[in-house]
C-alpha cells in the first residue's frame, strides 16, 4: 500500500469515527451525562493510533457547533476536552497500559476534570473570571451540576473498564485488515 | 517536529475558522411583557404582576412551602394563582408558561433574584429593577435556586 493511499484511507477514517462520535453522543443525549465519546476516544486511540483519534475528536466539536451553535461558553470546552483525551489515551499507549481498571482510572480522571474546566471556560468566555464574587459564583455553578460530573465520571470508569478490551480487540482487527500491515502512528 | 508544527497549525486554523462562527451568536434580549414577582418573607410569599406600562397588581399575599423557585411556582399553581406549564428532566424543571409568559419560537423564561450567591456575574447576566432593587438573572435552573428569606425573584420574556 503506498503512502498516499494510507494517508487517503486514514482520512476517510478519520472522518468516519468523528461521524461515530457524534452519532453514539446524539443516541446517549437523552440519559444525562452518559455517553459512549469517552470510550470511544480512547479505544479509537489504541486501536488506529493518534493521528487518527486526535483529529476525529476536532471533527466531533466542529459537528456538535453545527448541531447546536458556536458558542464558546461550552465549545471551547469541548476543543480542550476531547483532543486532550485523545492525548491522554496516547500517552498511557506509549505507556503499554493496557490494564482496564488502572486505563479506567486514568480515563475517569480527566473526565472529572471536564466539570471543572467547562466551568471555568464558562466563566471565562463571560468575563466574569477575576471580577469580584467570580469564584464564589463559580463554585455554585460547579456544585450545581455535580450529580452529572460523577455521572460522567463514573460512566467513563465503568465503560472503560468493560468495553475498553473486547472493543479494542475487534477495531485493532478491522484496521489490520483496512490497513495492511502499514499501520499508522 | 515539521509534522507537529503542521498538526498544530491545522489545529489552531480549524479553531479559528470555528470559532468566527461565534459572532453569529446574538446575545439575550429583554421584551416588553408581563413580569412576575416573588417576593419572599419570613412568614410568607407575595406575588406581584407587573404589566408592560408598569401597573403592578398583587395576586397573591400569603404562606408557602417550598424549597426551590420550581417548587414555589408549582405551589402557587396549586392555588390557581397563576398557570404553569413545565417538562421535567433530570436537569430539572424547563418553564415554558408562567401566568401570562409563554416561551415561543425565540423567547424563553428568563429568571432574576437579588440573592448575589445567585447572579450570573458573567456578561451574558441581564438586570431588572424592582423598588429600586437591582436583580440579575440567575446562574442557576429554578429547580435548584433556594427559595429563601429576604430574597426577591422576578420571571420576564428574553429573546434570543
Amino acid at each position: 500500500m503506498s503512502p498516499k493511499t494510507i494517508f487517503i484511507r486514514k482520512l476517510v477514517l478519520t472522518a468516519l469515527c468523528g461521524a461515530i462520535l457524534n452519532a453514539v453522543k446524539f443516541c446517549l443525549m437523552y440519559i444525562p451525562n452518559v455517553e459512549a465519546v469517552t470510550l470511544l476516544t480512547v479505544v479509537f486511540t489504541y486501536a488506529f493510533g493518534l493521528s487518527v483519534s486526535f483529529p476525529a475528536t476536532l471533527v466531533f466539536c466542529v459537528i456538535e457547533g453545527f448541531l447546536w451553535g458556536f458558542n464558546p461558553s461550552w465549545l471551547i470546552a469541548y476543543f480542550i476536552h476531547w483532543p486532550f483525551l485523545s492525548l491522554v489515551a496516547a500517552f498511557c499507549k506509549k505507556l503499554r497500559l493496557s490494564f482496564p481498571p488502572l486505563l479506567a482510572l486514568v480515563v475517569a480522571f480527566v473526565t472529572a476534570l471536564f466539570g471543572l474546566q467547562s466551568t471555568f471556560v464558562y466563566f471565562l468566555t463571560g468575563g466574569a473570571v477575576g471580577t469580584p464574587g467570580w469564584f464564589s459564583s463559580f463554585r455554585t455553578v460547579y456544585l450545581a451540576g455535580t450529580a452529572f460530573y460523577i455521572t460522567q465520571t463514573v460512566c467513563a470508569f465503568v465503560s472503560v473498564t468493560f468495553l475498553f478490551s473486547p472493543l479494542r480487540k475487534l477495531l485493532t482487527s478491522l484496521g489490520d485488515s483496512y490497513f495492511g500491515k502499514k499501520r499508522p502512528l | 517536529m515539521k509534522k507537529i508544527l503542521i498538526a498544530g497549525l491545522s489545529v489552531l486554523l480549524l479553531c479559528l475558522s470555528v470559532f468566527c462562527l461565534v459572532a453569529c451568536n446574538d446575545g439575550p434580549a429583554p421584551v416588553v411583557a408581563e413580569k412576575i414577582v416573588f417576593s419572599v418573607e419570613e412568614t410568607g410569599v407575595k406575588v406581584i404582576f407587573i404589566d408592560a406600562e408598569n401597573n403592578s397588581e398583587t395576586a397573591y399575599d400569603g404562606a408557602y412551602s417550598a424549597e426551590y423557585l420550581d417548587d414555589l411556582i408549582y405551589f402557587l399553581a396549586g392555588k390557581e394563582v397563576l398557570e404553569a406549564e413545565s417538562s421535567s428532566s433530570q436537569y430539572g424543571s424547563f418553564f415554558t408558561k408562567i401566568g401570562s409568559l409563554s416561551q415561543s419560537d425565540n423567547n424563553y423564561l428568563y429568571f432574576y433574584t437579588n440573592l448575589d450567591e445567585y447572579k450570573d456575574v458573567t456578561d451574558y447576566a441581564l438586570t431588572e429593577t424592582y423598588n429600586d432593587l437591582t436583580l440579575t438573572s440567575v446562574s442557576l435552573g429554578a429547580s435548584s435556586l433556594p427559595v429563601k428569606a429576604g430574597a426577591v425573584y422576578m420571571v420576564t420574556l428574553v429573546s434570543f
